[in-house]
């Protein structure tokens, strides 16, 4: 119970709504701040040791808190580049000298590296599918690269395997043998014929002509011609013959394929072995139709432009409109995000109570999902900031008037000596 | 929930609704474009306070099959129908004024007033003069034939053509969709695009479609032969520069497997392609082996004979000339080199009297012995021959046995008959494209009016949320009033 | 309830195709209503084109017969007429024979009707019409008989030279009178006759064919439609008068011309008969052909009836088509003017 102690807590609480008003101050400025979080003073009070009937005043301390974990709106942008994280996680980000933090502030555009770095100048980290379907590291950084677009370059991919789904006529005229597509000459006859373009090893588009020929009741002959060595008009004889051939046999009564050939292997020319799945053919009564036909591989194509799935997987896309994952965006999250280290530029270092980083992939857990084409705005409400200013400016002028209500008393005191 | 989430949320509906009034004026741009589906702006909230806005194309499937195996059968049915129209005026002219038919009714007349008064020289004249008809007729209709063939050979030398650059274009629009889906952004226009290329590939060959990943089209025609998969199959046909009776055309290739005018009567095509094929080598080349075998009857019906001696031509001869064609047996070509013979021709130096009296092939085959100016036995004969019935080859498509100016009326008869149905085919199909292409507009097309009223509803959303904005501001000016 | 879309371009497309449609119905119903006939025969009949065009290529064949058969029925008149007129020369030498039996007349009198009869006869049988010689049988253009009078005649010059070898003399040698009535009568039998009525009368006589001009007089019947010069009853007559102005000139004794003129008095009897008998056959011919040709009218009527069962049209019912097709564009027109002005936009401000 002293004058001085009740002044003191009067100075304590004039500082503690100082700090307060800093925080709002900081709020405001910050208020269109991409991935800004808004910090909050919190207070605690301290207490003096009461003996008897003396109360001793204490006083207020504050602690500044960010309200990391609270999500901001997400604005859409028009920019792909532009990511924003709808759910818990951090984008895991490094500047120039390599040490790794986490932020929200996802505004990234390609530098002349062709690096992906945000407004701050921090670079977005992810994994590479150069090894292949990237794993995360759960508790580290180690494996994360910093995601770099520029010079990917595309390798054609040779086909390898591919579907012909459809029907075959029932009712055909059977071919003799002697006359088959697989006999090359100028003779040879089928009942009907398709075309599919596969890639060779360079990526080169090779067109194969596929025969179907029927042989007898329910059985059939497909083989596969490379169409740039057919001859031209009926296109017999083909100049090295057959690249693959197949006996099919099919159930007469159900029209399915039986028997064990279900397939026709081939090795494209400057390929490789490409085996077709004949295991859907039927054969019914109506007239020879194809329903599905597919063979894989692409040929060579330089990238385009690049795409973010929500799973953070960094596409490139290629002008003939095929696309390749090139990075797979890491997200990171701590046990306690608002007691994160705040540092300059919107990012986060992970503190004693933050717990440590984990490291996770898209929509795993609480992470939440890679929003492409938006950015996250600071969560800060200018009116709640105002209401905490003017709140803060009535504490500090009630807490001058406890200091000032004080100094008078000991004026008071001193005065009683005269 | 806070007043600048409010703002953010007023702002990302001005932002949705903009977006859905540019679709809307989309739509009613295209308004009365038939290629075009209208778009429909879906909206979804995601995140907190954010609305995407996704823009999906009105589409049915199955009309739009309906549609375009209607547009393959009208196109082919007009194709045959028109050209049906073409031939009718160039082989036999209006109401069948240069029919051979009517050529040899004229010369049948011309033979009776002969025959009436066979002394009067003038009047074999004229039967000469009707017989030269009779070889133009069918001459002219020989070369109006084959013109026709020349003709739509060229025709289809031009749609093959055309064909090859809509495949091409196909590739394009069909990489644009593949590219869009794979990326995900909206591929309305490539879709309107490469449905509209769909529909014109259709006119020319029937077709079917199926479509793989990523929106990969793959168009085969209706027998199963690949049209374009990832890359167009080429489109063969070489045109011939002319065309001889009884020649049979050059076959158009897709991926070389020749491509068939298709089964049925002559009177019915799928696709310009099957319709100028059947027109060239159906409908044409038919009415050419009739108007062969008229010739032919006609060589014969005016053969002279004698006892003991071979039947020799007599008023119309042929290259093969003195002897008569084989009897049924078609000569591929007749029509087109059958003329008078010079021997009865008094223009050319010849004598009608020989018709009266017999004897050009020689003093066996004097039938008016008695050398009287009056004998009017032959012309009797020959008016009777014309009528009388003879085996002509079946091939040709009329089989009742019949003489040759009743083969020349049946001639009539049964090109009539196909062009008849043609035209009947042609109404019924042009009516059903008519009606699935409204169906369809129906089902994917823009009425303005809804979009007008939809356009209503937006300007009373983007009122609103521009309220919303001014509200807020409102509130954070009180706000900020209080703080000063 | 199940609310059907409808899209702007469907509705104006609709109406502008039935227009279209209508449109072309119109041009078709206007030329129906001007022909009283289908637009498009072909496209109407299809495969019954056949008969509609056989239908008028045998009315104009039966039309060209009827046409041919005025000409034959013509040919056929003046055949009568002309048989009718050698009928009443024969008569005429009939009556002059029968008063010569009588002993009413001179010689020369009866010769002169002989020689007349001759001429009045070949003219007749000479008469041409639409230079063609009637009675020449198929040879029209050739005249059938020569004057026998005429100078250097051939047949005169044969009978001549007949009656000198067989008698030695001519007819008006002194020698003549002592001819008797057997030799006479053989005379006429054996000499006489077979320039008449054998090979000599196309030698000398007559360059007629024997067969006569066929017609064609309907669409499936033939007919002869001629006389020729060499019917017996014209040679009998040519005989009976050549004998009478020939053998009455010269010396020939009273038996002799006894002999000659009962010879021409049956003769020509026998002629008056035998041209009864072709006048018969040509009335047959005539009547034929005008009944061949009342039946062709007749058929005429009925295939002009049928074509036009095939491709005519009611004219009233194509012209209220016209109407009716007027009206519905009329208001097709209408709709589409009110249809364009519904919009929504109207009433947008």
């Amino acid at each position: 119970m002293s004058l001085y102690g009740m002044m003191r807590t009067g100075v304590s609480g004039m500082n503690a709504q100082a700090n307060r008003l800093s925080t709002v101050a900081d709020n405001i400025a910050n208020s269109d701040t991409t991935g800004y979080k808004r910090s909050s003073a919190e207070f605690s009070t301290l207490i003096m040791p009461t003996t008897g009937g003396a109360y001793n005043s204490g006083g207020v301390t504050t602690t500044i808190r960010s309200a990391v974990s609270s999500q901001g709106v997400l604005q859409y942008t028009t920019s792909v580049s532009d990511l924003a994280v709808n759910g818990d996680g951090f984008f895991v980000v490094q500047d120039p000298s390599g040490t790794p933090y986490l932020t929200r502030a996802g505004a990234f555009v390609p530098d002349a590296q062709g690096r992906l770095v945000n407004a701050a100048g921090y670079q977005l980290m992810a994994y590479s599918y150069a090894n292949g379907e990237p794993a995360a590291t759960a508790n580290g950084f180690e494996g994360l690269v910093p995601v770099q677009i520029s010079d990917q370059e595309m390798t054609a991919t040779p086909s390898t395997e591919g579907t012909f789904t459809g029907n075959l006529p029932a009712g055909a005229t059977a071919v003799t043998a002697g006359n088959l597509p697989t006999d090359n000459t100028a003779s040879s006859q089928y009942t009907s014929k398709s075309s599919l373009v596969a890639y060779d090893n360079l990526g080169n588009k090779v067109l194969l002509d596929v025969y179907f020929t029927n042989t007898g009741t329910g059985t059939w002959q497909v083989s596969v011609f490379d169409q740039s060595k057919a001859t031209a008009g009926t296109s017999f004889p083909y100049t090295g013959g057959a690249l693959g051939f197949a006996n099919l046999t099919f159930d007469t009564t159900t029209g399915k394929l039986t028997g064990a050939v279900d397939s026709v292997s081939l090795t494209v020319p400057n390929g490789s072995t490409l085996n077709l799945d004949l295991s859907k053919l039927t054969q019914l009564g109506t007239g020879f139709t194809v329903s599905d036909a597919k063979v894989n591989g692409n040929a060579p194509s330089t990238i385009e432009k690049i795409q973010i799935s929500q799973d953070g997987v960094i596409y490139a896309q290629f002008q003939d409109g095929s696309t390749k994952p090139l990075y797979k965006i890491p997200l990171a999250d701590v046990q306690s995000p608002d007691n994160l280290t705040a540092m300059p530029g919107n990012v986060y270092v992970q503190s004693a109570d933050s717990g440590a980083v984990r490291i996770g992939f898209a929509n795993e857990g609480k992470l939440g999902s890679v929003v492409s084409g938006a950015l996250e705005n600071s969560n800060v409400d200018i009116a709640e900031e105002l209401t905490n200013m003017i709140a803060a400016q009535r504490s500090y002028t009630a807490n001058s008037k406890v200091f000032q209500t004080g100094s008078d008393l000991m004026d008071v005191l001193v005065n009683l000596k005269r | 929930m806070s007043l600048s989430t409010a703002l953010s949320i007023a702002q990302s509906a001005l932002l949705a609704t903009s977006k859905q009034t540019s679709v809307v004026s989309r739509n009613v741009a295209d308004a009365s474009n038939p290629d075009y589906a209208r778009r429909v702006a879906v909206v979804t909230s995601t995140a907190p306070g954010a609305r995407s806005v996704e823009i999906q194309r009105a589409a049915n499937d199955l009309l739009f099959r309906q549609n375009l195996s209607a547009l393959s059968a009208w196109s082919g049915q007009s194709a045959l129908y028109s050209g049906m129209d073409q031939l009718d005026l160039s082989v036999n002219g209006v109401d069948n004024a240069s029919s051979p038919s009517t050529a040899i009714a004229n010369l049948q007349q011309a033979l009776q007033l002969y025959a009436t008064t066979p002394s009067n020289q003038n009047l074999g004249a004229s039967v000469i003069d009707a017989a030269r008809q009779v070889v133009s007729s069918l001459n002219d209709g020989t070369t109006a034939i084959q013109d026709f063939r020349t003709q739509t050979d060229s025709q289809i030398a031009t749609a093959v053509d055309d064909l090859n650059s809509l495949l091409s274009q196909f590739q394009d629009a069909n990489k644009a969709v593949i590219a869009g889906t794979r990326s995900g952004t909206d591929v309305s226009d490539a879709l309107d695009q490469r449905d509209a290329l769909l529909k014109k590939i259709a006119e020319y060959v029937p077709v079917s479609t199926f479509t793989r990943g990523d929106n990969d089209m793959v168009i085969t025609t209706k027998d199963g032969t690949t049209l374009f998969e990832t890359v167009p199959r080429s489109v063969t046909f070489t045109p011939s520069a002319g065309y001889t009776a009884g020649a049979p055309g050059n076959t158009i290739y897709i991926d070389n497997v020749p491509l068939s005018a298709g089964t049925g009567d002559n009177a019915s095509a799928d696709g310009k392609l099957a319709g100028m094929l059947k027109l060239r080598d159906g409908v044409a080349a038919t009415m050419q082996s009739q108007l062969d075998e008229i010739a032919r009857g006609l060589v014969t019906a005016f053969a002279e004979t004698a006892p003991s001696q071979p039947d020799r031509a007599g008023l119309f001869t042929w290259p093969g000339a003195p002897a008569i064609p084989a009897a049924g047996t078609l000569v591929n070509g007749l029509a087109g080199s059958i003329s008078v013979n010079a021997a009865f021709d008094p223009s050319a130096g010849g004598s009608a009297a020989l018709l009266r009296d017999g004897g050009a092939n020689g003093a066996a085959y004097i039938a008016n012995t008695s050398g009287g100016a009056s004998y009017s036995d032959l012309l009797i004969a020959y008016g009777n021959r014309l009528d009388q019935p003879m085996a002509f080859d079946t091939s040709a498509g009329i089989t009742v046995s019949s003489g040759v100016t009743d083969y020349a009326a049946n001639a009539i008869g049964w090109f009539e008959g196909v062009r008849q149905q043609a035209s009947t085919n042609a109404d019924a199909k042009e009516a059903l494209a008519t009606r699935t292409a409204e169906a369809l507009s129906n089902d994917t097309g823009v009425n303005v009016d809804q979009e007008m009223s939809l356009l209503l509803d937006l300007e009373h959303t983007y009122q609103a949320s521009a309220r919303m904005m001014k509200t807020v501001d409102d509130m954070l000016d009180a706000l900020l009033s209080a703080v000063g | 309830m199940k609310a059907t879309a409808v899209s702007s371009a469907a509705i104006s497309n609709a109406l502008r195709y039935q227009q279209m449609r209508m449109q072309a119905e119109l041009v078709k119903a206007t030329t129906e209503s001007q022909t009283g006939k289908v637009a498009d025969v072909g496209l109407a009949l299809g495969g019954r084109t056949t008969q509609a065009v056989t239908f008028q290529r045998d009315l104009d064949r039966l039309n060209g017969i009827v046409d041919s058969n005025s000409l034959v029925a013509a040919r056929l008149t003046s055949t009568q007429d002309s048989l009718g007129q050698l009928s009443d020369v024969a008569q005429d030498l009939l009556t002059a024979l029968t008063s010569a039996v009588s002993g009413d007349s001179s010689t020369s009198i009866t010769q002169t009707a002989g020689a007349t009869a001759l001429q009045q006869m070949t003219g007749i049988l000479n008469t041409s019409v639409n230079g063609e010689y009637l009675f020449a049988g198929t040879n029209t253009d050739v005249k059938p008989i020569d004057d026998f009078s005429a100078a250097g005649s051939p047949a005169k010059a044969a009978f001549d030279a007949a009656f000198t070898s067989y008698f030695g003399f001519t007819q008006s040698d002194p020698a003549a009178a002592g001819i008797t009535a057997a030799q006479m009568d053989d005379f006429i039998t054996t000499a006489v006759e077979p320039q008449f009525l054998g090979s000599g009368w196309q030698a000398n006589w007559s360059r007629a064919t024997d067969d006569q001009i066929t017609s064609r007089i309907s669409l499936s019947e033939t007919t002869q439609t001629s006389v020729s010069a060499n019917e017996q009853g014209i040679r009998k007559l040519a005989m009976a008068a050549a004998m009478v102005s020939t053998l009455f000139a010269g010396n020939i004794s009273q038996q002799g011309q006894n002999t000659i003129v009962s010879r021409a008095q049956k003769l020509v009897g026998e002629a008056i008969g035998g041209i009864v008998q072709v006048q018969s056959e040509a009335g047959l011919a005539q009547k034929r052909v005008s009944d061949a040709s009342d039946r062709m009218k007749t058929q005429v009527d009925l295939f002009e009836k049928h074509i036009i069962d095939l491709e005519g049209v009611d004219p009233s019912e194509a012209a209220t088509r016209v109407a009716d097709l007027t009206q519905h564009i009329e208001t097709s027109f209408a709709l589409t003017a009110r249809l364009q002005q519904l919009s929504l936009l109207n009433y947008l401000t």
